[in-house]
């Protein structure tokens, strides 16, 4: 049975492949529970402790509960999956866009996990970085030279910034 | 085994985000959401970039111009004439004079000054034939100018663009002919309307040479072609600017390259009469332009005779030939020998010279003499000579000289401002000159010690004027009127014979160089050996000349080549070190420790100058690169991609004078811009720091600027 084998190869891998990548996602079962909540909408952590856990404030376990909430949530926010808003009075929570992608990640058809900052955003960085000290490097050289340090400078510049933008809209 | 293998699988850790996989554990134990890390981190990075922005940012500015730069005015311009031509008049009244600043036109019997045209270096000089216009090529060739007199003086009447130098005006003083720009054609110019009447183009392959002569009837001109090697006399109908003739000039020779094929065929001249044509051949293998041979072409109607060669071969006798020109009568011709600095007169018929010597009671004359033209009586000679600042008429009957213009200065070599600002003092090779600053007259005449070089500096009292040039020292006490101090710098012992066997006696090579230090007391000399190297350099009292301190130079100095001008020497301000130069490298002789140090190499430099508080020392060069040095650590601390002559700094030493600006002594960004006809030298500040002396060189002027108050 060639084919049953393969198929149940592919099937495995796949399989594998999500489980993998769901382990290194490492979610606990209520991160989970907040998350499908997330998914559906926003939520503020006391809305999420009384639909996850059908209670209401004022009930002897709410304090715990909304405690474990309260965790679940700053775990996920510091992982970049979850946000809320940084000013204001009410902070409801939502998924990030990152979080989204890593969710979506999951799907067998996509081969990797995404990153916060890419590996060419990153090179964009280090590479700005890198024309940043060359500038210092080089200030006393003639004015071509100079010219050209500081013109290559303030492209990489604009381009980082730009990078930068796009890597902050992924966690907000 | 299977689920060994699932669980090795599973435990291949899938790559998180590079912020974690580079600071895991610190990311971490910041606890705090990703955004806020994202944001701290981004600023951090930010920050640094924004403070490698501001510690570069001098180097921006200076790229930028340093912002607005703003203009100085100059609050006086003073020209002092000197003598680049000069014409009589066919009345043989007048004589105009090319100076760097203008046309003077004189009266030839007293020299008294009649009139001034224009204001711009006029190298040549031409009446019309009939007397009532004068043209002149103005600064960098540009145009001529032509000048007619009338009833309320002269006029310019019309402008020829493009010429090269040479030019002439056709018999009928309707036309001007010129050289174009480009070497490709002969231009006629209609003066009285004011436009191009003819291009005679040069055929291919060939360039036109540096003259062309015109007569009633004919126009004659040269091409030389580097490839061809050959040189062509042509000859055109002035009317109908049809070609008549041409003639190859047999004895030529012009290599690949070499600029002076330009002068192959040199001063072609129409004897008065129309019937013959003589011009300078070129026998220079090379370069020397003033090797010339002279030529004379009969072209009397019915002759087909060819061009005597030579008439005047001088090249064996050194009596080579600058310049001629043809006696009234057509029977002699006055003659100017560049080598032996002579004036002859050459008989055509008896094939008889006879010749006296410029220098004779004059001094030296240099090569740059020009005999102009007679008087239309055929009685004396013009003669404009360039070095000596002179115009001079001699006799054509007996070769003494007549008549002399001396009022012109020299090439100014050294300009300083009085302390109280009211007079410059000038040295111009030959004399010193003290000039009013308000009125532009020259106030005292100061004899020195004839030197083409040389540099003067006031007194801290402005009572004296000090002197110094590569031969002699003096100090000029101004309330005396005589000199205080007057010697001569000793000369280096001279090696015997020729040792390193190129033909000079080893002798000759030497050549030194002095600088007065900055509180006037002591003056410094290097002395360059027989190797073209640096040999010693010394100090001596300024008054009494007596040595102070000798240090002998190693040899880590470079070949000095054939001296190059520019000022390699320099005290430190605080008198406590030298600097000096082999134009590629600085060095700096601490004359306590006695050590010398080099500081750096700086390609072509020209002149370097120290810092007046801090150990900074600029150089710059003809490599068009300033640069700042620490001397501390040696190395570089901002560079100008621009050459800034006549380098100095400002007494505070917050800005640096040079070619027509002034700049930030940190940054070298530009502050002011001086405005000025041609690009100018620094010469100096004065003590107070708001005001600053350039000289335009060559042509003048010294301008004095003043800056602005500060608020």
């Amino acid at each position: 049975m060639p084919v049953n084998d393969d198929r149940f190869a592919h099937l495995r891998k796949e399989v594998l492949g999500s489980v993998k990548k769901f382990r290194h996602i490492d979610l606990d079962m209520l991160q989970v529970e907040i998350i499908s909540r997330l998914l559906e909408g926003r939520r503020t952590a006391t809305e999420l402790v009384i639909e996850i856990y059908e209670i209401e404030p004022g009930q002897p376990e709410y304090p715990a509960r909304y405690a474990s909430v309260r965790r679940s949530l700053k775990d996920l926010e510091n992982r970049g999956y979850a946000s809320t808003n940084l000013l204001g009075r009410d902070k409801p929570y939502r998924l990030s866009n990152y979080g989204i992608a890593i969710l979506c990640s999951i799907i067998p058809e996509n081969d990797e996990l995404p990153r916060i900052v890419g590996k060419k955003e990153f090179a964009l960085l280090g590479l700005t970085g890198m024309t940043a000290i060359m500038l210092i490097l080089l200030r006393n050289s003639g004015e071509i030279v100079v010219f050209t340090s500081f013109a290559a400078f303030f492209t990489l510049f604009g381009l980082s910034l730009r990078t930068f933008l796009v890597i902050m809209g992924r966690v907000i | 085994m299977e689920s060994t293998e699932n669980h090795d699988e599973l435990e291949q850790d899938e790559p998180g985000s590079l912020l974690d996989d580079l600071f895991p554990n610190r990311i971490d134990s910041l606890k705090m959401s990703m955004r806020r890390k994202i944001i701290l981190v981004g600023f951090a990075y930010f920050s640094l970039l924004i403070v490698a922005v501001v510690i570069a940012s001098p180097a921006f500015l200076r790229l930028l111009g340093g912002g607005t730069v703003a203009v100085l005015m100059p609050v006086s311009s003073l020209y002092l004439p000197h003598v680049q031509y000069a014409a009589a008049s066919p009345s043989g009244e007048l004589i105009a004079v090319a100076t760097n600043c203008g046309i003077e036109i004189r009266s030839l019997s007293d020299g008294e000054l009649l009139e001034k045209l224009g204001d711009e270096r006029v190298s040549r000089v031409s009446w019309s034939p009939d007397g009532k216009m004068v043209a002149g090529v103005g600064r960098s060739f540009r145009s001529i100018a032509v000048w007619r007199f009338g009833q309320t003086g002269a006029e310019i009447m019309c402008q020829v663009p493009y010429p090269h130098v040479e030019f002439a005006w056709f018999p009928d003083s309707s036309r001007i002919g010129t050289i174009s720009r480009d070497q490709e054609s002969l231009i006629i110019w209609d003066v009285q309307k004011d436009r191009l009447v003819r291009k005679i183009t040069a055929p291919k392959r060939y360039w036109i040479c540096d003259s062309f002569a015109v007569s009633p009837t004919t126009i004659a001109t040269a091409w030389f072609s580097e490839k061809e090697k050959k040189a062509i006399v042509a000859l055109w109908d002035a009317q109908t600017y049809i070609q008549i003739r041409e003639h190859e000039i047999a004895k030529v020779s012009i290599p690949p390259g070499c600029y002076a094929g330009r002068q192959a065929v040199y001063k072609m001249a129409w004897s008065p009469d129309g019937n013959t044509l003589s011009y300078l051949v070129s026998n220079c293998p090379w370069t020397c332009y003033e090797w010339f041979t002279l030529q004379l072409w009969n072209l009397t109607p019915g002759s087909i005779g060819e061009p005597i060669s030579p008439v005047l071969d001088t090249e064996d006798n050194g009596l080579w030939i600058s310049s001629y020109s043809w006696a009234p009568s057509g029977n002699s011709l006055a003659i100017v020998f560049n080598m032996s600095h002579s004036l002859g007169l050459y008989e055509l018929g008896s094939q008889k010279l006879r010749y006296v010597s410029l220098e004779e009671n004059h001094g030296s004359t240099g090569n740059y003499n020009y005999v102009t033209g007679f008087t239309p009586d055929g009685e004396k000679i013009v003669l404009a000579l360039y070095h000596q600042n002179e115009v001079r008429i001699y006799s054509a009957e007996t070769l003494e000289p007549e008549f002399e213009l001396t009022d012109y200065g020299g090439m100014i070599n050294s300009v300083d401002l009085s302390p109280d600002k009211t007079t410059l003092a000038v040295l111009d090779g030959s004399t010193v000159k003290t000039i009013d600053v308000d009125t532009g007259k020259v106030t005292k005449l100061l004899p020195v010690k004839r030197n083409l070089g040389g540099v003067l500096r006031y007194s801290d009292d402005g009572n004296k004027i000090h002197v110094w040039t590569d031969e002699s020292v003096v100090i000029w006490d101004m309330e005396k009127e005589d000199f205080d101090v007057n010697w001569s710098i000793p000369e280096t012992p001279e090696e015997e014979g020729d040792q390193d066997g190129d033909g000079i006696p080893t002798g000759d090579h030497h050549w030194k160089v002095s600088e007065l230090s900055p509180d006037n007391t002591q003056i410094a000399i290097i002395r360059v050996g027989s190797d073209r190297k640096i040999r010693s350099i010394e100090i001596r009292d300024t008054s009494t000349g007596q040595l102070i301190k000798f240090r002998d130079i190693p040899p880590i100095t470079g070949d000095m080549g054939n001296r190059m001008g520019g000022s390699i020497l320099k005290w430190a301000h605080d008198q406590q070190a030298i600097g000096f130069t082999d134009y590629n490298q600085i060095f700096t002789w601490n004359i306590e420790t006695n050590d010398i140090t080099r500081i750096g190499s700086h390609t072509n430099i020209s002149s370097f100058t120290f810092h007046p508080q801090k150990q900074i020392l600029t150089s710059t060069g003809r490599n068009q690169e300033t640069l700042l040095w620490n001397l501390s650590t040696k190395k570089h601390l901002a560079k100008l991609d621009k050459a800034l002559y006549g380098i100095i700094y400002s007494p505070d030493g917050s800005m640096i004078l040079g070619n027509s600006g002034i700049y930030n002594s940190t940054t070298l960004c530009p502050i002011y811009t001086l405005d000025a006809r041609e690009e100018s030298l620094g010469m100096i500040w004065d003590k107070t720091g708001r005001a600053v002396v350039t000289l335009t060189p060559y042509s003048g002027p010294i301008n004095i600027y003043n800056l602005p108050e500060l608020d």
